[in-house]
């Protein structure tokens, strides 16, 4: 029966808001707005170091590159110092590459972008439990491990050479860096392999079952080895009403929101303002992603796959609402000579390497079904085979990171920028910021409509075989 | 659930992760005859988004999608 007044509307809205899932034009703004909160952040503690506050303190732009490797130094750790020694420091490189306030961090985890990666998947946490969807399902097809574990290959290396994750390329494209471009293109290109690699191995799936009509259609069609739900477990009669397991996730999921604020609020008061500043904004990433169920690797794939180009879309409005959203920041960092790194947050170097880890990274997402963001809201969402990928992704590119400090590696992969950052900046490449923000944008729209017209291409094919 | 929907295919992709189930599912819904229904049960909150979008798109009526802890059942008629 439909309940009327305060309670009404306060369920309505919760269901609403928390249980069903999210247009995806939504789920894009709110992903923009904490990108740009995230920049904001960026921005004020850089001027807080350079006042004299907490060195350590240092937040940066969402991404998650470093996060990578300080997490898979801990892994590492755990498996015995497997890999190279890795350096986590905390510091600003200047325009003209003297880096300053320059620390070793005494944690790991106080590295900004490891701070982003735990509170993504905390964000995508609280979404699954708040939304009843959180559940440990453990794929029994060796198939989904095997894709898994391949995928993680392929984009650890990926993201060592192209120096990030997609969550990385929608900064740098609101930071107009070119790197961004040719990550685009590189994971375009790599996810249309990855999705006839997909669809190839799919055909020699269902030739090699038997699911041919029996008189029945295919039904029951469950010659796939089922997945295992190991909690929490559906009642087989409907009748006994939900599992507690699924009944009180709500309440697991705002208990969980209480316990973040309140250990932000400390961590403030011991310091670290911007830190957890951040670390709400990377929550809000993932919240907003697991909402909206949206997914990079989902985005560039599917338009070659099944002939979708709506999540591109809405990737494309996240990229054009983060180039107007950074605007301000980065003009106060062109004209304020202290926050001057402020305006050039998020750009690396770019050249052929971030092109071939792009190609690499997007067949390994194509295969792995998820991204690094993306792993980790869905990793929050119980899927045990996004774990084994994300695992793999993180120790391999944390084994690799260290090469791309080596001078060959700058020279051969990533000569353009290497020396001084700004010549891979558009505003200083074109001289003149209106011109960089209209090209940026010119070249997502572009692209989003190339997207578009590959899905109707694919989707023709499909309608008509 | 209804119980008066004649369910002609099943397709079980509960453990598969996005792209998969969708994959499986085009690939299903091309075999059958139009009219036919099929009973898809997922578990990855993906097809949330991607089967009422595919039904739209193809052209599938979307009869019923019922969510229980995470398990999602589709009917699709093609």
């Amino acid at each position: 029966m439909e309940e009327f007044g305060i309670k009404g509307w306060l369920k309505s809205w919760y269901k609403q808001f928390f249980m069903q899932k999210w247009p995806l034009w939504r789920a894009a703004v709110y992903m923009a707005l904490s990108g740009i909160m995230a920049y904001g952040v960026a921005t004020w503690s850089l001027a807080r170091t350079v006042a004299g506050n907490n060195p350590y303190d240092q937040a940066k732009p969402l991404g998650t590159f470093l996060g990578l490797k300080e997490l898979g130094g801990i892994i590492n750790n755990w498996l015995g110092h497997i890999g190279l020694p890795h350096y986590p420091f905390a510091g600003y490189i200047w325009p003209d590459g003297t880096i300053n306030f320059f620390r070793q961090y005494p944690n790991p985890l106080l590295e900004p972008t490891a701070g982003t990666m735990l509170g993504i998947l905390f964000g995508g946490l609280v979404a699954a439990l708040l939304a009843k969807e959180f559940a440990l399902k453990v794929p029994l097809d060796k198939s989904e491990y095997l894709l898994a574990l391949s995928g993680g290959i392929l984009m650890g290396v990926g993201a060592v050479f192209m120096f990030g994750c997609p969550l990385v390329s929608t900064t740098n494209i609101g930071a107009m860096g070119i790197q961004a471009i040719e990550m685009v293109v590189g994971m375009t290109i790599g996810s249309f392999f990855g999705a006839k690699l997909i669809i190839w191995l799919e055909k020699r799936r269902l030739s090699a079952i038997a699911c041919k009509a029996d008189g029945a259609g295919y039904k029951p069609l469950m010659l796939f080895e089922k997945t295992k739900t190991i909690w929490p477990i559906l009642p087989e009669n409907a009748d006994g009403g939900e599992p507690w397991g699924i009944r009180y996730q709500p309440y697991l999921g705002c208990a969980l929101i209480l316990v973040m604020v309140f250990t932000l609020f400390r961590f403030s008061h011991i310091g670290y303002p911007a830190l957890a500043l951040s670390f709400a904004a990377a929550t809000l990433t993932g919240f907003a992603m697991q909402r909206g169920s949206m997914c990079f690797a989902y985005a560039y794939r599917e338009p070659f796959l099944s002939g979708f180009a709506d999540m591109f879309r809405a990737m494309a409005l996240l990229y054009i609402l983060l180039v107007l959203g950074f605007l301000p920041m980065k003009l106060l960092g062109s004209v304020n000579p202290d926050l001057a790194y402020a305006e050039i947050f998020a750009i690396s170097p770019a050249g052929i390497g971030v092109l071939l880890g792009a190609i690499l990274f997007g067949i390994g997402m194509a295969l792995n079904g998820a991204c690094v963001s993306d792993s980790l809201w869905r990793t929050a969402e119980g899927q045990v085979k996004i774990w084994v990928g994300l695992v793999t992704l993180i120790c391999v590119s944390s084994w690799l990171i260290p090469m791309r400090e080596a001078a060959w590696f700058k020279n051969i992969f990533a000569p353009y920028g290497s020396r001084n950052i700004r010549d891979v900046y558009l505003p200083q490449i074109f001289g003149s910021y209106p011109i960089s923000v209209a090209f940026t944008i010119g070249v997502i729209i572009f692209w989003a409509l190339m997207m578009t017209w590959f899905s109707g291409r694919t989707f023709k094919k499909y309608m008509e075989e | 659930m209804g119980t008066d929907i004649k369910i002609d295919n099943e397709l079980d992709v509960k453990g598969f992760v996005c792209p998969r189930p969708m994959v499986m599912t085009m690939n299903i819904l091309k075999k059958m005859e139009s009219g036919q229904t099929l009973k898809l049960i997922a578990n990855d909150s993906s097809t949330k988004h991607s089967i009422p979008a595919l039904c739209e798109r193809a052209g599938y009526k979307l009869i019923e999608e019922t969510d229980e802890g995470g398990e999602v059942t589709f009917i699709i008629q093609k």
